[in-house]
């Protein structure tokens, strides 16, 4: 399928490629004989769903991580690299799904960190000319002296990007870049992306969102349990022949919704106002309703208020003005044991950190906020056998992948991970389900799982409330969506009868008729 | 390309009890090792050394009375550890604890007049268990409403602590025994010393309080749900809050209980040993508690052991010196050295060597 480059009729130039990549961890082959080639000056997609191998595959790229079996080879040459600094060395960096950023330090010292200065000194003002040169030639808006804390996570990003450029790489690798982007932030780093592109750098983009394989990529490598499954050019291709490559079945995009009528108001918010980490004023005036047997959805870009608001609702953050009810009782400001406990269910936007507890078993995971309740607590002590039982049902009817139930919770993957907090909160019938992003980070097959089983709370009566970044999501599944932006509700519409566009442009501030 | 090492260390999820209790015997063996080098450089005979310490910790009946003897204290300032560590709460504050332990303990002691004296003895308890829990109380409250490090307000408090009980034990107008010529109180009255366990040797109810205080730390830790939001505390703080726990509140009670445990610590010296307050009561018990809970592993139960190991150190030391005539330096570097050695054990167990197969 790989043919020639169409317009010069030579053969593209390999920049780097792997033969018979073999890497094994002690449970699973990881990657097997894999044989993948990046050219000069492409954007190469590797596509599969979690555990596919493809960030272990861009880790042996990068020097992490060491293969078991076959080479890499650098224009030809066969390479070792036994650690990032070498693969930096030859022109390979690599952005993470997890920012590796100092926060309490400045753009600038984030990028030259470990970078080489004159003699024992830092030389800052010839790295912060570099630097808005850079920022200047990609069109970012970045102040070299901000602390990183005080930047959305997009511009973190960019922060981790620009460490990459600074030393000159000629192959970029980004893990999962958008799992923390909006659509336009996504957008505009496919632009960005093109741009560098364009100008002779290689991009390895590991993803497993198809409609970002389609809009970004040249070629795409599809990776299925650590084996190849093919590389095709993508303009060949469409999203589901990609999603059956990926998965090895066919998958539903879209899913059947029954028709339900929604009842009585179960959460209404008047004229919400709240401040956000810095003090300023972050909510100003949200008026939202939520009825039984509904799904409302946010949709915005992230760094519009929905952290906050998520945080007013559930306790963390204090609301300045205004007023919230849950089943008619005022919970503004009050503790987040006391909301919880008026039949709240909350699935937080990072699991990891604001769900889970990953030192924690299962078992303990899934009564986590709940070990003071019967029946979890018999007398003074938690009771044991119930929790198990509690863990070992979750474990049966939310088909969570694991050998028992007093595994710890961090040797599971993210989907599995996921349908723990799913059990937990389902398991003590909220009347009212917070979820913040739920979909965030998973793939295609969990992705669907966790849709169905917000449908289901609904068909039984559950108000959902649906923060999301991802409008396929929003027209999926939510009946009705209000559009949060500068933290103001700009539009609320019945979700049928929405258009895409308008969305689209509201969630950029975009009003109709200005 | 640069190539130093063609090994990596690989880090491995689990490791198994055995390569753990092999890691520590290894770790003692090569600690034991060095120091010897120490006591050869001063001039004696290591070997004899460490039949002495050996001998002098557990050598006999009276040897292992004195050993549990110190280790009650050890096991109540571990346990204060342990406690708190769990929860990720860094206090350093056990060795003030201790001292405030002491002191309302003494207090109640100077106010109960005339009643039984198994009354007065329940009720110095309770006072050396307040005293040490008041302690550590001002410190989670000062994190919790003020936001002041816990390392920072505890250690204050030790000094604090120090200079208050120096002032008490200095003044013949406060506690200073006024047939004395040493600051130190007089003695406790005979009804109100801890009951001896043992006819003829010094061993005393304290030994079977702080063990109790083991099982029931252990107990509050794995089987209740406020040990369950300490831990989740100690693990996650985050998700801690957003799953609705009182962070706040769980934090100023684990100090109390903490604190609590070291001061019952002070109180069982003042009246199961010294039979009075004095600065010699403790020997920096509260600090050596920090070991005694890490060597545990912050295991409650193991800290037990760790303690009584640690008791018999500190006893047959005393004859290690005085057999071979060295420095008593030497005595606090060894123990130093021990848990350098026994945290490095702890560390290098999660890891594997491999060499690296590189791709070719």
């Amino acid at each position: 399928m790989e043919n020639p480059d169409s317009k010069t009729g030579r053969q593209p130039e390999i920049l780097l490629e792997t033969i018979n990549l073999t890497k094994r961890f002690p449970l699973v082959l990881a990657n097997d004989s894999v044989n993948f080639d990046i050219r000069r000056g492409e954007i190469h997609c590797l596509l599969g769903e979690n555990g596919a191998g493809k960030t272990t595959l861009a880790e042996c790229i990068y020097g992490y991580y060491q293969p078991d079996g076959g080479e890499i080879r650098l224009k030809s040459q066969p390479v070792r690299l036994s650690s990032p600094n070498d693969a930096i060395e030859i022109g390979v960096g690599m952005v993470h799904q997890h920012f590796m950023l100092v926060e309490p330090h400045s753009v600038l010292e984030n990028i030259i960190l470990g970078t080489n200065g004159k003699g024992i000194l830092l030389d800052y003002k010839g790295a912060e000319k570099k630097i808005k040169q850079l920022c200047e030639k990609y069109k970012v808006d970045l102040d070299p002296h901000c602390k990183i804390w005080q930047l959305s996570v997009g511009e973190q990003q960019w922060v981790e990007i620009l460490k990459a450029l600074y030393v000159g790489v000629e192959l970029l690798i980004l893990d999962e870049p958008t799992a923390v982007l909006t659509p336009q932030e996504s957008d505009r780093l496919f632009a960005i992306l093109k741009q560098m592109k364009d100008e002779g750098l290689s991009i390895i983009f590991i993803t497993h969102k198809l409609r970002e394989v389609m809009a970004v990529s040249d070629r795409v490598t599809v990776l299925r349990r650590g084996v190849k499954v093919d590389t095709v050019n993508t303009q060949d291709m469409t999203q589901q022949e990609l999603a059956q490559m990926m998965v090895g079945r066919e998958v539903l995009f879209e899913l059947e919704k029954e028709k339900v009528i929604p009842g009585d108001i179960v959460m209404e918010i008047n004229d919400l106002h709240a401040k956000n980490d810095l003090g300023q004023m972050a909510l100003q005036g949200v008026n939202l309703t939520l009825r039984e047997g509904e799904i409302l959805g946010i949709a915005g870009v992230a760094g519009n208020g929905q952290k906050e608001l998520m945080e007013v609702l559930v306790g963390i953050r204090k609301a300045e003005a205004g007023k919230a009810q849950i089943l008619g009782e005022d919970i503004l400001n009050l503790s987040t044991n006391k909301i919880l406990g008026k039949g709240v269910g909350h699935i937080p936007s990072d699991r990891i950190k604001q769900g889970l507890v990953l030192d924690f078993s299962i078992a303990e995971n899934l009564i986590l906020g709940h070990e003071w309740e019967k029946p979890y607590r018999k007398g003074l002590v938690i009771d044991e056998q119930y929790m198990n039982k509690f863990a070992e049902d979750s474990i049966a009817n939310f088909d969570i992948y694991t050998p028992s139930s007093e595994h710890k919770a961090k040797y599971l993957s993210g989907g599995n991970l996921q349908k723990i907090i799913l059990a937990r909160e389902f398991g003590n019938c909220p009347k009212v389900l917070l979820s913040d992003q739920p979909c965030r980070g998973l793939d295609v097959g969990v992705i669907e799982y966790v849709h169905k089983e917000l449908l289901k709370q609904r068909s039984e009566g559950i108000g959902i409330l649906l923060i999301s970044e991802d409008l396929d999501e929003i027209f999926n599944i939510t009946d009705r969506v209000a559009v949060i932006f500068k933290g103001k509700i700009l539009g609320e519409f019945n979700t049928g009868e929405a258009q895409r566009d308008q969305i689209g442009l509201l969630m950029a501030g975009v009003l109709e008729g200005s | 390309m640069k190539q130093l090492l063609k090994i990596k260390f690989v880090r491995v999820s689990e490791t198994n009890i055995f390569v753990d209790i092999g890691a520590v015997v290894i770790a003692i063996i090569a600690a034991l090792f060095v120091t010897g080098v120490l006591i050869k450089a001063a001039g004696a005979d290591p070997i004899e050394g460490y039949v002495n310490l050996i001998k002098g910790g557990f050598g006999g009946q009276n040897q292992l009375s004195e050993t549990l003897l110190r280790s009650a204290p050890l096991m109540l300032t571990g346990l204060a550890t342990v406690i708190a560590f769990r929860g990720e709460i860094w206090s350093i504050g056990q060795e003030g604890q201790l001292f405030a332990g002491a002191m309302l303990s003494y207090w109640v002691l100077t106010q109960v007049g005339d009643i039984p004296g198994y009354l007065i003895i329940i009720l110095v308890i309770i006072g050396g268990f307040m005293g040490g829990a008041f302690l550590g109380l001002i410190a989670g409250a000062m994190k919790v409403y003020f936001n002041v490090d816990i390392i920072i307000s505890t250690v204050l408090l030790n000094y604090i602590i120090n200079n208050v009980i120096l002032l008490l034990l200095y003044d013949h107008k406060y506690w200073m025994d006024p047939n004395q010529f040493y600051p130190r109180t007089a003695p406790v009255p005979e009804v109100a010393r801890l009951p001896i366990l043992f006819e003829g040797y010094r061993i005393h109810l304290g030994v079977v309080i702080a063990i109790a205080a083991a099982f029931l730390i252990y107990w509050i830790l794995e089987k209740t749900p406020f040990g369950f939001d300490i831990r989740a505390l100690g693990a996650n703080k985050t998700a801690a809050k957003f799953r609705g726990i009182n962070v706040g509140m769980v934090l100023i009670v684990t100090m109390i209980i903490s604190g609590g445990l070291a001061g019952l610590a002070g109180a069982g010296e003042v009246f199961g040993v010294h039979h009075k307050v004095q600065m010699e009561i403790s020997p920096g018990y509260g600090y050596t508690g920090i070991i005694v809970a890490m060597l545990a592993d912050l295991n409650p139960l193991l800290t037990i052991v760790t303690a009584v190991l640690f008791g018999g150190l500190i006893n047959g030391s005393v004859k290690l010196i005085t057999s071979i005539g060295i420095p008593t330096a030497l005595i606090y570097a060894m123990q130093a050295i021990i848990l350098i050695f026994i945290l490095s054990a702890r560390v290098l167990t999660r890891y594997r060597i491999r060499r690296v197969d590189y791709a070719r």
